[in-house]
């Protein structure tokens, strides 16, 4: 496999394959993405149920 | 009567669900909204959020459960992130785009509240469960410690041993007060004996020696041969500081409650954690015996391995906690409730969705976050495009900026790639407010158990299992927790690094060796900045030019290269243990990768420079923060915007020498700038000091002309008692009716103005009425109720422009809504701002007639002569360059490229200069537009981009006689907006002093601002007052009788004195005859 010096341009073609597919705020939406499809469940699993404490308040 | 048969009751959590973007009308109606469409309407861009429920009835007698039907509910709304995956916009195609409304280069990635567009900043902050060893400040009695930020699902724990300067080491964590000595704690947690806690601390027979006094400490409460006594006495000790004067037992139970929870929580809460902890505890302590003994260096805080970044996500993730947590408490209270009522709970009505909801919202909407943090959220900055995507990858730092914090702010060296070198702002914020590279990739997280089993796959040794092992040991951690040892360190390494390049493991984990310390650190967590390389493998990068031919064509894509073991990302630990050539020709055998271009160390804003790395770096900084001033193109939907404030650039110009960056950046397609023709030659002493000389010709041309927007609104608001304001032109005898006239522009029907339409300053746009206010108490009294109040919007009173859009649209709330932009044609007049993208900015000094300006040789005459005395001191290169550059593509008709660290040689350029028929440093032959006469020197004439930066003199220009004074201190009024005064400061007064010229001080400071007469009682020296209806003075704490005498003061001082007496203090003037 002969690898051939590549020139500048060619290094741009590479570079600009990078923001073809993220785009330039790739940070915020992946965070955001990974928060609304992952973390919200794991804090709703973290409580997990409501337990009243109705026994307690009858009188 | 008590209910006996009431079961248990219980609710269940399901599934949680985020809808689309939708809006709740004032009647009822539930549409689907555009982000446009909550611009304009001042909407929030939010969708529902609903959680599964299932009620659990208990039955009392079986203890069984018995679920009923899962709801769906409404827990509340949540603000989309536009392009975001719930975002209706995220995947669709361009033109789809634009018939939404949208400009196509829009980035997304922020949230629309209430009509206004915010960014979550990102906030630069230490990581968490790394252990940090530092010397102790100079006011504290320890010498050195260590400290740990563990945090587990957002609590946050800080954790430090400090070493004091008898050799004791003592253990801190929350919520125990004071201090345990070391040794004690390692007790409580289940080591023993000495030989253990040696052990666990260090191997090193050096270390070992100064950990006696440790032990002695704890001598006292060992019981030699007997551990589980041991163990307890150490509980006991911890106990008697958390749970004073209780039972023996109690305390130690709850010791252990505490040791659990408070102590290193990351390591978890479980029994079977505590002697992981101990073990961790043992680091902590190597490290500071390592520091204290200086077989390590302090711990860099600022390295950016100890760093995360906690992005939108993460800020969502802890204001979402806190907020859902808050609705958990609330339902819990609304179901007691409801029980103690006797009504069987009802899931709809003990849930309140307002909570969730507004807590997001306010956040948001104040940028006030949970944890204290203020500024979190931001105005998104609209003024071009370059600025809103500068704004989107900005990283800000929690530090505080009237502090010096001289390291922090510095530029640190693994920040190469990751952070921008050149883009941070000049003042207090400086270093400590910073910009994401080009290149740089923030890591996503991956989960840790995945990866520790993989980890045991390869060898890990669990800790547990270690005491069996011989031979070479290298802990092997894995987001900060120890997970075992490993002892072929080096194939484990290389095993790993193949599997992430092969795809088995995520691309985001990144291992980092440490040598001296026999450390491995594995790190698959969240926020890590990092940037992509190339790999190489035998002197080459894998990168063929097929590859690059592929990718051209869109047959590969960047998914690819990382998928084929290509690139790969590194982050800053992982960065220390490989070596990186900067360019092909220099890879040496020992290299490990390649950079892809050196260029993509830079941030947006520094890779519009051309040629930057022929500037002195100061200038790159200034250019940086001034291509965010630059009027340009600032978004294809400008018609549709109704922003605060907007310009725009007639005829912006793509500039003639581009970098290979700009185009990712889309700078060509939304230019902000116009390529101005140059002369460098003083000129009649109009451009000294930075000021520029324009032809006036070119101005009237259109060169440098642009639009100011301004969008005035007005709602018609409901209030309490079924009052409601109303737009119409307002009757004469509404209170604070101006003259008839100033409602000429309105239109009859409505009160609005019509587009088109030219105003002024002070011009009414929008005649509204309000009903008058405190109608209650009119109506106890029976009083005739004033008349309505008159409430218009009107024009600024220093701008004037025509009213280009009126928008009459409805808010969520059902009140009417007016909209009115006016803009305002802006031709470039003395006192406008422009600059060069190399930090050479100047102020407009002069507009030359065309006559009489300087011609080359071909009649050609600039559009801009600027000052050479600006390069000499400022040494910016660059710019000439960039001129010769521009020359040389006028006359190819190939756009320049200037891309850093890309071109080689001058001589280059200047051959091509030459070929083309100009002199070879870019001087032209030019004659005195005057006199006719030739000059001698050659003067360099070539075409350079210019920016016309917002700083306009049209927005600043300023000036008062008499005017508006405040009505608190009856002193002029503050600020352009209130037609205001300038400040006589104290410095200025200094100078009157100077000069003796005390009746100008005077005059200043108490005739020209508050000079008041007051009246004084002779008798009691407080202030007196004047019945106007009997024309008498008294005093009303002496009544009548006394001499009432008139004093000249500043108001100011008068508002002192009634101040005074507000707190109870009686200030009592002596007065005394004027001499």
């Amino acid at each position: 496999m002969s690898i051939e010096k590549l020139s500048n341009e060619d290094k741009w073609v590479v570079l600009k394959s990078l923001f073809d597919e993220k785009g330039l705020v790739r940070q915020h939406l992946d965070s955001y993405n990974d928060f609304i499809e992952n973390e919200m469940q794991q804090i709703v699993d973290e409580s997990g149920e409501v337990v009243p404490d109705i026994l307690n308040h009858i009188s | 009567m008590i209910l006996q048969e009431i079961p248990g009751f219980k609710i269940k959590f399901g599934k949680i669900n985020v809808g689309k973007p939708k809006v709740r009308e004032a009647d009822g109606a539930t549409m689907e909204i555009t982000p446009i469409e909550a611009r304009i309407r001042e909407l929030s861009y939010a969708a529902d959020i609903t959680l599964e429920m299932t009620p659990i009835t208990i039955d009392e007698r079986t203890q069984r459960e018995e679920p009923e039907e899962t709801l769906e509910i409404y827990i509340g709304k949540i603000p989309i992130m536009l392009k975001s995956c719930r975002c209706p916009l995220e995947h669709i195609s361009e033109q789809e785009l634009i018939n939404k409304g949208e400009d196509p280069l829009d980035p997304g990635g922020y949230f629309i509240i209430n009509g206004t567009e915010r960014v979550l900043v990102t906030q630069e902050d230490l990581a968490p469960n790394r252990i940090l060893a530092e010397e102790a400040s100079r006011s504290s009695s320890a010498t050195h410690q260590a400290k740990v930020f563990s945090t587990r699902s957002g609590f946050r724990a800080p954790v430090t041993i400090e070493r004091k300067k008898d050799g004791n080491l003592r253990v801190s964590f929350p919520s125990v007060p004071g201090k345990i000595p070391l040794a004690i704690l390692m007790r409580a947690l289940g080591l023993h004996s000495d030989r253990e806690i040696f052990t666990a601390i260090s191997e090193n027979e050096e270390i070992q020696k100064e950990l006696i006094p440790v032990i002695d400490v704890a001598s006292e409460i060992q019981v030699l041969k007997d551990p589980k006594k041991s163990q307890q006495n150490a509980l006991d000790y911890i106990g008697k500081r958390v749970a004073i004067g209780q039972t023996k037992d109690y305390r130690i139970r709850r010791a252990l409650q505490v040791l659990d929870r408070y102590l290193l929580p990351h390591i978890g809460n479980n029994e079977e954690d505590r002697i992981k902890k101990s073990y961790y505890l043992g680091q902590m302590a190597q490290k500071v015996m390592e520091l204290a003994l200086t077989l390590r260096e302090p711990d860099d805080k600022d390295h950016y391995a100890n760093k995360r970044l906690k992005l939108a996500g993460d800020l969502f993730t802890s204001l979402f906690r806190v907020a859902f947590l808050n609705l958990v408490k609330d339902i819990k209270y609304q179901l007691e409730r409801t029980a103690v009522r006797g009504r069987a709970p009802n899931i709809k009505t003990a849930v309140r969705a307002d909570v969730i909801t507004e807590r997001i919202r306010h956040a948001l909407a104040t940028g006030n976050w949970v944890g204290g943090k203020a500024g979190v959220s931001q105005l998104l900055n609209r003024t071009n495009h370059v600025g809103t995507l500068s704004h989107l990858r900005r990283v800000i730092s929690p530090l505080s900026r009237s502090q010096p914090h001289f390291e922090a702010r510095d530029l640190h060296p693994t920040q190469w790639g990751k952070i921008c070198p050149a883009e941070t702002p000049e003042g207090p914020n400086c270093g400590l407010v910073k910009n994401l590279g080009l290149s740089s990739i923030i890591s996503v997280g991956s989960d840790a158990r995945i990866i520790e089993n993989i980890l045991v796959d390869l060898g890990v040794v669990p800790i547990n299992e270690v005491k069996n092992v011989k031979g070479e040991k290298v802990k092997v951690f894995l987001n900060g927790k120890l997970v075992g040892i490993h002892q072929k360190y080096n194939a484990f390494i290389r095993e790993i690094r193949e599997k992430r390049r092969r795809g088995e493991i995520a691309q985001y984990v990144n291992i980092g060796y440490y040598r001296d310390s026999k450390e491995i650190q594995i790190n698959c967590d969240a926020g890590r900045a990092t940037r992509p390389l190339l790999i190489l493998r035998n002197m080459k990068s894998q990168i063929t030019i097929d590859y690059v031919e592929k990718i051209g064509q869109g047959k590969l894509g960047w998914s690819d290269l990382i998928d084929k073991g290509i690139i790969e990302y590194l982050d800053a630990e992982e960065e220390e243990n490989a070596y990186i050539a900067m360019f092909e020709e220099e890879v040496k055998p020992e290299h490990t990768h390649l950079e892809i271009s050196p260029a993509a160390i830079l941030g947006i804003c520094a890779s519009i420079i051309p040629f930057p790395e022929h500037n002195q770096s100061p200038r790159n900084t200034y250019e940086a923060g001034m291509v965010k001033q630059a009027l340009g193109l600032f978004a294809a939907n400008m018609h549709l915007r109704l922003d605060t404030r907007g310009h725009t650039l007639h005829y912006p110009q793509q500039p003639l020498v581009k970098t290979s960056p700009m185009e990712i950046v889309g700078f060509n397609k939304r230019p902000a700038g116009q390529n101005f023709l140059i002369a460098m030659m003083s000129f009649e002493g109009f451009n000294i000091e930075d000021a520029i000389i324009i032809n006036k010709a070119s101005i009237e041309r259109g060169l440098a002309r642009s639009h100011f927007f301004r969008t005035y609104d007005a709602e018609e608001r409901k209030y309490p008692g079924g009052e409601v304001d109303k737009f119409e032109i307002p009757e004469r005898g509404v209170r604070g009716f101006k003259s008839a006239e100033s409602y000429r522009l309105l239109s009859e029907n409505d009160g609005i103005i019509e587009p088109e339409t030219k105003v002024n300053g002070g011009d009414v746009l929008i005649g509204r009425t309000s009903p008058p206010r405190f109608i209650k108490s009119y109506e106890e009294f029976e009083l005739m109720q004033p008349n309505r109040r008159e409430t218009s919007k009107n024009m600024r009173h220093n701008e004037k422009g025509i009213v280009d859009t009126v928008l009459i649209s409805e808010t969520v709330d059902g009140n009417k809504l007016v909209k009115i932009k006016v803009r305002d044609l802006r031709i470039p007049e003395l006192g406008d701002k422009f600059s060069s993208r190399h930090g050479q900015k100047g102020v407009l000094g002069l507009m030359v007639d065309e006559a009489d300006m300087p011609f080359t040789s071909s009649g050609v005459i600039p559009d801009i002569i600027i000052n050479p005395h600006a390069m000499p001191s400022r040494m910016t290169l660059g710019q000439l360059f960039e001129g010769i550059s521009g020359k040389i593509a006028c006359n190819t008709g190939k756009l320049g490229d200037a891309t850093a660290f890309e071109w080689k040689n001058i001589t280059e350029l200047q051959e091509q200069l030459v070929k083309a028929g100009f002199e070879f440093n870019g001087r032209e032959t030019m004659y005195n537009g005057i006199t006719g006469r030739k000059y001698e020197a050659g003067i360099y004439c070539a075409p350079i981009y210019y920016q016309k930066l917002y700083h306009l003199v049209a927005d600043k220009l300023h000036a008062r006689a008499r005017g508006p004074v405040q009505i608190l201190t009856r002193q002029p009024t503050e600020g352009r907006a209130r037609e205001g005064g300038l400040r006589f400061g104290e410095m200025e007064r200094d100078c009157l002093v100077g000069h003796g010229s005390a009746l100008l001080l005077k005059e200043r400071l108490l005739d020209e601002s508050d000079k008041t007469i007051i009246l004084v009682c002779e008798k009691c020296g407080l202030l007196a007052v004047y019945d106007r209806n009997r024309d008498k003075r008294y005093c009303p704490v002496c009544s009548e009788g006394t001499t009432i005498s008139k004093v000249i003061c500043s108001y100011a001082f008068k508002l002192l004195l009634q101040e005074m007496m507000s707190l109870g203090l009686a200030p009592r003037l002596k007065l005394k005859e004027k001499i």
